[in-house]
């Protein structure tokens, strides 16, 4: 198709043609960028006359996750315009950040107030949409640190052309559906965040890092399990082993007072901050050639077991969050349809997070599809009938 | 099941009495597979359906829809499973609120959202209406707190949302799901979060010769960086209720507001909060800053705020409890506006809020008889609604849409934020069979011509 039609809402310098770039080996013939929310709407009432499948984008650190999209060619729609200056209400805890912000830049302009978001991660391109759109985490998670329960509202471009809202500024709302979780995690398939409102919380007066070097996994997972049912209640624990050698490490968070206390209760050295700054870039990371990155899931109590059955696949496991039930490691490309084959007879869920094109191909990367797929697929089609919002990306094809 | 007019009686209305309708008939299964065989039994004779857990919802979500079959879970009370290591429990959706804090006790959880009807309200219920109470301001609403469902579709099918693990992978549709006031389907399942019951707990009691001090009080505690478990405040109207019921608590009767403020977490950093909550309640002109000595005294601070809304049954035959949330920094001038309003309609208003995070609880007493009082009682409640809105508010904190607030949603949302909810309503029921009419206002041009969405209750207030 011709890119003309978009030129028409944004201007010729906004649209440009894409050369040899592809994903998940569909090709990306173009790239626009509005610049505002309404711009969004309108390049997506576009789309959806002309039937041109589009790929939202942030700073594009995630794209990698998801299904190959359903779609003979994608056109880009780069949010990175979308990132004028950001409301941040420290009385009232709440900022309000266009998409394209980086998390970064959040950051710095909450720290200056003494706040901060939940908002985590380390990759230098990651934005506020993306991460929201993508449900993303890093290694500093709980049981009660979910990014989906720090997202106060935001404001969604529709394929029909229309901007919604849903939710508000405020910490507590019951009004109506709740639509804000509905598009944490829907990867930009049911419409394109253009802002979000999120809780601004009080920096921690104290962050302490622990460790506990360890010489096998046992020990590693039996002290993991001791940490997760002490009274320490840290902000994120990791366990991170290789070649014989690997360590138990966890975060506090609090006050002065209360994070001395816990620390006490569990005994640990005290580590650089940039012990906990390597799990996160791990999480970041990008396997090597050939190699898969898997994300096998589970409760916090099955974290060994899962990192067994990815030991016994042939895989690496490289980081264990045992607070969460979550392993992370690599897997030899043409092991990975097998592995899924045997995830599947197990009961054990795996997402495989980055894959080369033809494997992707060949299986669905979050799993076998679940009992509520034809909800989620009824979902789409109602918000986006002519599927161009990604296509195909989710969970059992959607 | 139930079926004669006398027994039906009790079923016309949930706690907000003033909107009623006629079921015809009330079931009342045990297991998930009668839910779902009598949600295709009323497909097939095309009948509507109404979830309801205790009834004791305050915004008309389990209104009967004009003879529907009412599916009360009443007797689905089994506690499936609890899983003390991963701190979930799995429970059908008759379990009691309050119960289940009871069962897991002694292996030293809690369930955490606690509405102020914890010992009558069912789990199921606080799904449906992604229930708060006190301890929301730490702990949050219904929603952060429930991993997975088990529901049964509109159309009678059981599906899962969610995962027990807690791990989210495409649409998040258990987040749609709570709060969706009994419009998507029937909970017949849920798995739910259960936290440490705190190390320490204090309770601290402050008083103040005036709101607008004890609201600052309120917004300086926060932006020190504490997080209290509660932070509640009540105005002379309502402490002059509760001293005189038998719900006293002690406080002090010449002041113009209380605030009660619960910390709790590590022996060590609750010790340094509240000093520092004392500190700046002082600061900020209280009368007297009270800690309690033991947990007894604990108690009885809680007993008068929870038992509030009873003791304003001492001031008029009904009351109607309010419910909505305006930005915390707003509430002082919110309160006054409020009170200046309802000073023109005639109308006292007793306020208790949830101050920490802005939710307000303002209470008309009056008399349903008197059917000039119960005008001006609407009217002033959609003014309340219009004062907190344009203070960057929102309808509900709590207690949710149903039928009080539904017609007022178009205050806040603009029809192309209502459409995106109408999908999702329409992907769930597109019959619109289940608890029809609730929560989300019919588009405009379709509430004339589909009778579907006409008479919901029988009388409007």
């Amino acid at each position: 198709m011709s890119l003309a039609v978009f030129e028409r809402v944004l201007g010729a310098e906004y649209v440009r043609t894409v050369d040899e770039e592809r994903l998940d080996g569909v090709p990306i013939i173009g790239e626009v960028r509005p610049g505002t929310s309404e711009e969004v709407a309108a390049c997506l009432r576009v789309a959806t006359e002309e039937g041109q499948a589009l790929l939202a984008c942030g700073g594009g650190s995630k794209l990698a996750w998801g299904n190959t999209p359903d779609a003979s060619t994608l056109v880009r729609l780069s949010l990175s315009r979308l990132d004028h200056p950001f409301e941040l209400d420290a009385a009232e805890g709440f900022a309000t950040a266009g998409v394209g912000i980086s998390l970064a830049r959040l950051r710095e302009g909450a720290s200056a107030l003494g706040k901060c978001t939940l908002l985590d991660g380390p990759h230098e391109r990651a934005t506020v949409g993306g991460s929201v759109a993508a449900d993303a985490f890093g290694a500093t998670i709980n049981r009660d640190r979910r990014l989906r329960d720090e997202l106060l509202g935001l404001q969604v471009a529709l394929p029909c052309g229309s901007l919604a809202r849903a939710g508000g500024r405020v910490v507590k709302n019951v009004t109506g559906y709740d639509l804000v979780r509905l598009h944490c995690g829907a990867y930009g398939t049911l419409g394109v965040i253009t802002d979000v409102t999120l809780r601004l919380r009080p920096i921690p007066e104290q962050r302490s890092i622990l460790t506990r070097r360890v010489s096998s996994t046992d020990e590693a997972f039996r002290l993991a399990g001791e940490l997760g049912e002490s009274r320490v209640e840290p902000a994120g624990a990791a366990v991170r082993f290789r070649d014989g050698d690997g360590f138990l490490a966890w975060v506090l968070e609090g006050s002065e007072a209360g994070v001395r206390a816990r620390a006490a209760r569990f005994e640990g050295e005290i580590a650089e901050a940039r012990v906990w700054e390597e799990i996160d870039e791990i999480l970041a990371s990008v396997p090597p050639d050939g190699c898969a990155r898997l994300r096998v899931l589970g409760r916090p109590s099955d974290t060994e077991t899962l990192w067994r059955w990815l030991e016994g696949i042939g895989g690496k496991p490289a980081v264990a969050l045992p607070l969460v039930g979550l392993v992370f490691g690599d897997l030899v490309e043409e092991a990975v349809p097998d592995a899924v084959g045997a995830a599947r007879a197990s009961g054990t869920a795996v997402f495989v997070e980055h894959a080369s094109p033809p494997l992707k191909g060949r299986i669905d990367v979050f799993g076998p599809a679940p009992d509520t797929t034809p909800l989620m697929r009824a979902l789409k089609t109602r918000f986006d009938p002519n599927r161009v919002l990604a296509p195909g990306r989710l969970v059992g094809r959607v | 099941m139930l079926h004669r007019p006398s027994d039906l009686f009790v079923y016309e209305s949930d706690a907000l009495t003033l909107l009623r309708g006629r079921p015809c008939a009330v079931v009342f299964p045990e297991t998930t597979d009668e839910v779902s065989a009598v949600v295709r039994l009323c497909n097939e004779y095309e009948l509507p359906f109404v979830p309801r857990g205790a009834g004791t919802g305050l915004s008309g979500g389990a209104t009967p829809v004009e003879g529907c079959v009412i599916v009360e879970c009443s007797r689905m009370t089994r506690i499936l499973e609890v899983d003390a290591t991963n701190r979930c429990a799995t429970v059908q959706p008759g379990v009691i609120n309050a119960h289940l804090s009871e069962f897991v006790a002694p292996l030293g959880l809690h369930y955490a959202p606690d509405p102020s009807s914890e010992s009558a309200c069912t789990i199921g219920g606080n799904v449906a209406e992604n229930s708060g109470g006190p301890h929301t301001l730490k702990y949050g609403t219904t929603s952060p707190h429930v991993l997975a469902l088990e529901i049964v579709l509109p159309e009678g099918s059981v599906v899962h949302l969610g995962r027990g693990d807690g791990h989210h992978l495409g649409y998040d549709l258990r987040g749609v799901f709570v709060g969706s006031e009994g419009t998507l389907g029937i909970v017949t399942a849920a798995t739910v979060r259960l936290v440490p019951i705190p190390e320490r707990i204090e309770a601290v009691l402050a008083s103040f010769p005036a709101l607008v001090p004890a609201c600052e009080a309120v917004s300086a505690i926060i932006a020190e960086g504490i997080v209290p478990a509660a932070l509640e405040m009540m105005d002379d109207r309502t402490i002059a209720a509760v001293e005189a019921s038998v719900y006293a608590a002690g406080y002090p009767r010449d002041a113009k507001a209380v605030l009660l403020i619960e910390l709790d977490g590590t022996p060590e950093a609750v010790e340094d909060e509240c000093v520092a909550v004392e500190r700046i309640c002082r600061a900020h002109s209280a009368i007297e800053v009270r800690r309690a000595r033991d947990a007894e005294e604990r108690q009885a601070f809680w007993r008068g705020r929870k038992g509030a809304f009873g003791a304003m049954g001492r001031l008029a035959p009904d009351l109607y409890v309010h419910d909505a949330v305006v930005p915390r920094t707003r509430l002082p001038e919110v309160v006054d506006r409020i009170t200046r309003v309802a000073e023109g309609y005639g109308l006292r208003v007793a306020n208790v809020f949830h101050a920490g995070d802005g939710n307000l609880h303002p209470n008309l007493s009056f008399d349903q008889r008197d059917p000039e009082m119960l005008s001006r009682v609407r009217r002033l409640g959609e003014e309340i609604l219009r004062i907190c809105i344009e203070a960057g508010g929102v309808l509900s904190g709590e207690h949710g849409i149903g039928l009080e607030k539904r017609d007022y949603m178009r205050l806040l949302f603009g029809e192309e934020d209502l459409e995106p909810m109408r999908w999702v309503h329409d992907t769930f029921d597109p019959e619109d069979r289940c608890n029809p009419g609730k929560a989300i206002p019919s588009p405009r041009a379709c509430t004339e011509s589909n009778p579907r969405h006409r008479g919901a209750a029988v009388v409007r207030f």
